[in-house]
């Protein structure tokens, strides 16, 4: 192969990667399609290299036909820009991110730790035959016998 | 570890160009510290430099002169429409780089291509982003279009690939991918442009060794006037996709019509009496 | 009938009222569950009189003229055992169990006191239990009790044995805590469960043990002792010794013996029949039961006989000085139940005194349980008539000078009040008499003269005390002036008995002042029929030595040497009793100063006393805070390390979703960038890995 359809390809490769980068990088439709646009134009001129060294027509003629479906997708391209641009009112591709994954809800939280319960609430068994209450747990219990000398016995 | 410093040291040149250019255009790239853009300019020069030392056309003369211009012109500009702000100088940009690459068409005796592609890339798609950008103008510049996104993974992805397409192309000239895989030779008459290679394959698929190319295929040589040459082409071998392609033309339009938003009607009052 | 399906009738049929009541109670039976399960009572004592008549009774006069003719000492002529075929339940390698039944003379006379005592309880109950919302599952759980200890006392080896003392464990949580809403009741439950298992525990280290030693844990297998071995280990001794320790232990958990009795006061939340038949007739004899079934262990290993004396005796005495300051009438019977368990383990050690007297030993405690059964379920009904009377108040110092309302109450508690403090020629005077008689013999013969001068000396004091603290309760409750406590009025009022109840009392006419009265006939008849059997039984059975002929019929290697009777010591005895009830009269027949006098001048040992020794709180101490605080660091590691760890594996779901969910940003310039990023890669692999090295 000769050098200079090693150069004509190298420079195709350039504007193709640049064009790459252009694409991932800008935030502006238009700047992004224009991009495109120009790793299309890396394409043809590796096209027409290769059309000139293999000296026929036929690198040109698909040269051709990628260009014409490059005006065909600038067309539909430009109007669609022009719909989302009428939606949303801005020429920002970050605009668009409907369909990423949202977030999910937070966790709930794990449940409550069952507290035991403290060990004063439990009963003391009355020492005479006084009846506990029978009030919930939670309230402790009023001590009903005095351990003094009762009055009489 | 040692085996990749050699690696490093006998590929230099062409690392230069791809480790370089990543710098340039990282640094080049919209984002809100603008005193890197000297910076990242100098980088570019330096890598366009190498580029052009490593792989341009040796011999001072007319169609390298010309070629180092129309390319050099070319990867500047598609630099500068990558990371201008301003969507309009990137518009601009964009219009000098079709202009260049239609430069080099024309040196590579593509002349109806050149023109072509003048009037449909510089002349219709640019021209209408133009209208589109006008009709959303950010004073100063857009906040979308101030900070580029992903600077550094894009640049990462865009430099491997073209080190990769780099490197490829560099083993190719110098014959250092694997023989199966060179192409097959054709003559054509007296245009005897590569050599018989039986053991040709298509990955690891064998090409048959009767093919040939398109039989009526029209060679440069036959016809003095590269346009009659094309035309020719156009309506013996690609008649049918031509006639598609004018299909594709048209559907593409009515769609265009179809999706585009509509003008919103004026309702006119009739004045009360 | 033949012999297997009458013994199997015996805990059949209150089985199957069990199951009955107990599956259908609530729909069918919820007034009437008592009837299905008196009938079976009814059945069940019928038969185990019969078996009684059959094996011990029939056969001891024949046995006592065979006696002197056989004379050999190696075997005692066995009497007639009845036995009843069941099922293999464990085969497994050496270990095999048999569910099967076993009836000799003690367990005939075990059977024959449970199922009566068990069936006036029950028609005790159905009018004590009246209008009770948990009326049928109160008598299938009765009925589940009575199931479990037959079977205990049948049993024809060890491990069916624990399996039923678990399961009047178990019953006796179901009844300590029938009335479950209130805190204190399922506290209780709860408490006498736990302190059971402590000793249950010990019991299964003794059944361990036994099956080690003896390869085999049927009751006759182990019972040949030395003789089933051809060639005894070397540690024979020791390790009888160590089971008959741990079977004690076991004893001590079940017939709450200190230091595991904590449980018995507090058991005393449950319904009044429980009290009576579990607490104080039949649950709480199954540690005596056990040990004396084991005695031809227990022979083997003087040292544990001393063990189960001392305990016996130290229980019998603190359980004694605690009931002196009680207040609560019901916690008084309750000490008075675990003092009266003292005594019959202070009868079962006394053997130590000679393998000649294990026999006698074994008479004198469980002829002490036979009337203690009677006299104790008879005082714990006549309280349960006071409790009913008195609208639940069961306070002495609530209540005063009942006898007057109370008539049949009164008499009923005064005879079983008699019994227990040892009045001369009523049960409990022959049964106590016959421990001071073997206490006295193991002074003479035997290794330990000292400790048992000083056990004798515990009995006696403790003898004093029973009756001091039995008339002091009695003369609290029934004597002085009229004194009824105001949730007695309401009681009274209310009117909860239905017309057909009353007998011959007053009714409460439109204007009348609202009497207190007695209960309806069936809670009074039986009262009146174990006050019957708490007098007359011990002298019907016990100095013409039936009862010893019925237990000599007990099959085991031992031969009866009797014990005199010795005159001097039934006359100091009877002193002791009259003394106490004396003094008692003296305190407490009228209001007065002189208990505030006297407790004042106690002090220390009146707080002492009253505050049960604060064993409690030295359980609580020792038991309850270790254990609380490893089931808070069991807590901590459980809440801090393990509910960490698994909440960590489960969020790793998460951490990973939240790294990779940025990858669908919706951003379509991302997908192009890693569109790209692949592409390069590919290339690289394929472009220039792949291709230049082939």
């Amino acid at each position: 192969m000769s050098s200079d359809l090693l150069s004509y390809l190298i420079v195709g490769s350039v504007l193709f990667s640049l064009g790459a980068l252009g694409f991932l990088t800008r935030r502006n439709m238009i700047v992004a399609f224009l991009s495109a646009e120009m790793m299309l134009l890396g394409v043809t001129l590796n096209l027409v290299a290769f059309s000139y060294e293999h000296a026929n027509y036929e690198g040109q003629a698909f040269t051709a036909f990628v260009l014409t479906v490059a005006a065909c997708e600038a067309a539909l391209a430009l109007a669609l820009i022009s719909a989302l641009y009428r939606m949303r009112r801005t020429l920002d591709l970050g605009a668009w991110h409907d369909l990423g994954e949202p977030e999910p809800d937070e966790r709930s939280e794990p449940a409550e730790q069952e507290q035991p319960m403290p060990v004063a609430h439990f009963p003391r068994l009355t020492p005479a035959g006084n009846v506990p209450p029978t009030a919930p747990l939670q309230k402790p219990l009023e001590k009903k016998v005095p351990q003094e000398t009762p009055s009489h016995v | 570890m040692n085996t990749l410093l050699d690696w490093i040291n006998e590929n230099r040149g062409q690392l230069v160009v791809p480790v370089f250019g990543f710098f340039a255009l990282y640094l080049l790239l919209p984002r809100d510290y603008r005193f890197w853009r000297p910076v990242g300019i100098a980088f570019g020069v330096v890598a366009l430099g190498v580029l052009g030392f490593l792989f341009g056309s040796p011999g001072v003369t007319l169609n390298g002169i010309l070629f180092y211009a129309f390319a050099g012109v070319a990867i500047a500009a598609a630099a500068a429409t990558v990371t201008f702000p301003n969507p309009i100088y990137s518009a601009l940009s964009f219009a000098i780089v079709v202009l260049s690459v239609s430069g080099l068409f024309v040196l590579r005796n593509a002349m109806f291509l050149a023109a072509t592609t003048v009037i449909i890339y510089a002349g219709a798609i640019v021209v209408t982003f133009l209208f589109i950008i006008m009709l959303s103008r950010h004073p100063g510049n857009a906040p979308y279009d101030r900070n580029a996104r992903e600077p550094f993974l894009a640049a990462l992805a865009a430099f491997l690939l073209l080190s990769v397409l780099l490197f490829t192309l560099v083993d190719w000239k110098q014959n250092r991918i694997s023989q199966s895989l060179a192409p097959v030779t054709k003559t054509f008459g007296a245009n005897k442009l590569f050599e018989a290679n039986p053991r040709a394959r298509v990955g690891f698929i064998p090409v048959p060794p009767s093919i040939d190319p398109y039989p009526h295929s029209h060679m440069l040589a036959d016809e003095p006037s590269p346009l009659r040459g094309l035309g020719r082409t156009f309506f013996t071998d690609y008649l049918f996709a031509v006639e598609l392609a004018g299909t594709l033309l048209l559907v593409a339009g009515v769609g265009a019509v179809a999706i585009a938003p509509r003008r919103v009607r004026l309702r006119i009052k009739p004045p009360v009496k | 009938m033949s012999e297997t399906v009458t013994l199997w009738l015996i805990p059949g049929c209150p089985l199957a009222a069990a199951v009955i009541v107990g599956l259908f109670g609530r729909v069918l039976f919820a007034k009437t569950a008592h009837v299905v399960v008196v009938a079976a009572l009814v059945v069940s004592c019928l038969l185990s009189l019969f078996q009684l008549g059959h094996v011990a009774v029939a056969a001891g006069h024949a046995t006592q003229e065979s006696a002197e003719t056989a004379g050999s000492p190696a075997q005692h002529a066995a009497g007639p055992v009845a036995e009843a075929k069941g099922y293999e339940w464990v085969s497994i390698g050496g270990l095999h169990v048999e569910v099967a039944l076993r009836v000799d003379a003690l367990s005939a006379v075990m059977l024959a006191m449970v199922t009566f005592v068990s069936l006036l309880v029950a028609i005790y109950a159905s009018g004590y239990m009246h209008g009770d919302p948990g009326y049928p599952r109160f008598f299938a759980e009765l009925a589940l009790f009575v199931f479990s200890m037959c079977m205990l006392v049948m049993a024809r080896n060890f491990v069916v044995l624990f399996a039923f003392w678990e399961a009047v464990g178990l019953c006796s949580y179901l009844l300590i805590g029938f009335w479950f809403e209130r805190p204190s009741a399922s506290s209780a439950a709860v408490k006498a469960f736990v302190m059971n298992r402590i000793g249950d525990a010990a019991f299964l280290i003794a059944i361990y043990m036994i099956w080690r030693t003896f390869g085999s844990l049927d009751f006759l297998e182990v019972f040949r002792g030395r003789a089933a071995f051809a060639d005894p280990p070397p540690d024979f001794s020791s390790r009888i010794l160590t089971i008959c320790l741990c079977l004690f232990i076991g004893a001590c958990g079940k017939s709450a013996q200190f230091p595991l009795h904590l449980w018995l006061p507090d058991a005393m939340e449950g319904p009044t029949p429980v009290s009576a038949l579990i607490h104080a007739a039949t649950m709480v004899t199954a540690g005596v039961y056990l040990v004396a079934r084991c005695t031809p262990l227990f022979v083997l290993a003087p040292e544990a006989q001393v063990v189960v004396a001392t305990i016996g005796g130290i229980t019998a005495l603190l359980a004694a000085l605690i009931a002196l300051t009680q207040t609560d009438l019901k916690r008084v019977l309750a000490y008075s139940t675990i003092s009266q368990l003292g005594y019959m383990f202070m009868a079962l050690g006394s053997a130590a005194a000679g393998e000649a007297f294990a026999l006698a030993a074994v008479t004198a405690a469980i002829f002490h349980m036979f009337t203690h059964a009677f006299f104790k379920a008879l005082l714990f009904l006549s309280a349960g008539n006071v409790m009913h009377a008195m609208g639940n108040v069961i306070d002495m110092r609530q209540f005063r000078g009942l006898r007057t309302v109370m008539p049949w109450t009164h008499w009923s508690f005064l005879c079983g009040g008699l019994a227990l403090s040892g009045f001369p020629l009523l049960s409990g005077f022959w049964s106590k008499d016959e421990i001071f008689g073997l206490l006295v013999n193991a002074t003479h013969h035997g290794a330990y003269p000292r400790l048992f001068q000083i056990l004798f000396v515990v009995a006696f004091v403790t003898a004093l005390l029973t009756a001091f603290y039995t008339f002091r309760a009695y003369f609290l409750t029934f004597f002085g002036p009229l004194r009824i406590p105001p949730e007695a009025m309401a009681h009274a009022a209310h009117g909860s008995h239905g017309s057909d109840h009353h007998g011959a009392v007053d009714h409460h006419g439109a204007g009348d002042h609202p009497r207190v009265h007695e209960g309806p006939r069936t809670m009074t008849l039986p009262l009146a029929v174990l006050a019957v059997f708490a007098v007359a039984v011990g002298v019907i059975v016990g100095p013409t030595g039936l009862f010893a002929g019925w237990v000599e019929q007990m099959p085991s290697s031992l031969t009866l040497k009797e014990v005199a009777f010795e005159w001097g010591l039934a006359g100091a005895s009877a002193l002791a009793a009259i003394a106490g009830i004396a003094i008692a009269y003296v305190m407490y027949a009228e209001p007065s100063d002189r208990p505030a006098k006297v407790a004042a001048a106690a002090g220390p040992f009146y707080q002492l006393s009253l505050n049960k020794f604060y064993l409690d709180e030295v359980a609580t101490v020792l038991v309850s805070f270790p254990v609380s605080a490893l089931a808070f660091i069991s807590l901590l590691f459980d809440q801090g390390l393990i509910d960490r760890l698994v909440d960590f594996v489960g969020s790793i779901p998460f951490g990973v979703g939240r790294f990779l969910r940025p990858v669908q940003n919706g951003f379509i310039q991302s997908y192009a960038l890693v569109m790209i990023f692949g592409l390069a890669i590919f290339l690289t692999t394929v472009l220039q890995v792949w291709m230049v090295r082939m």
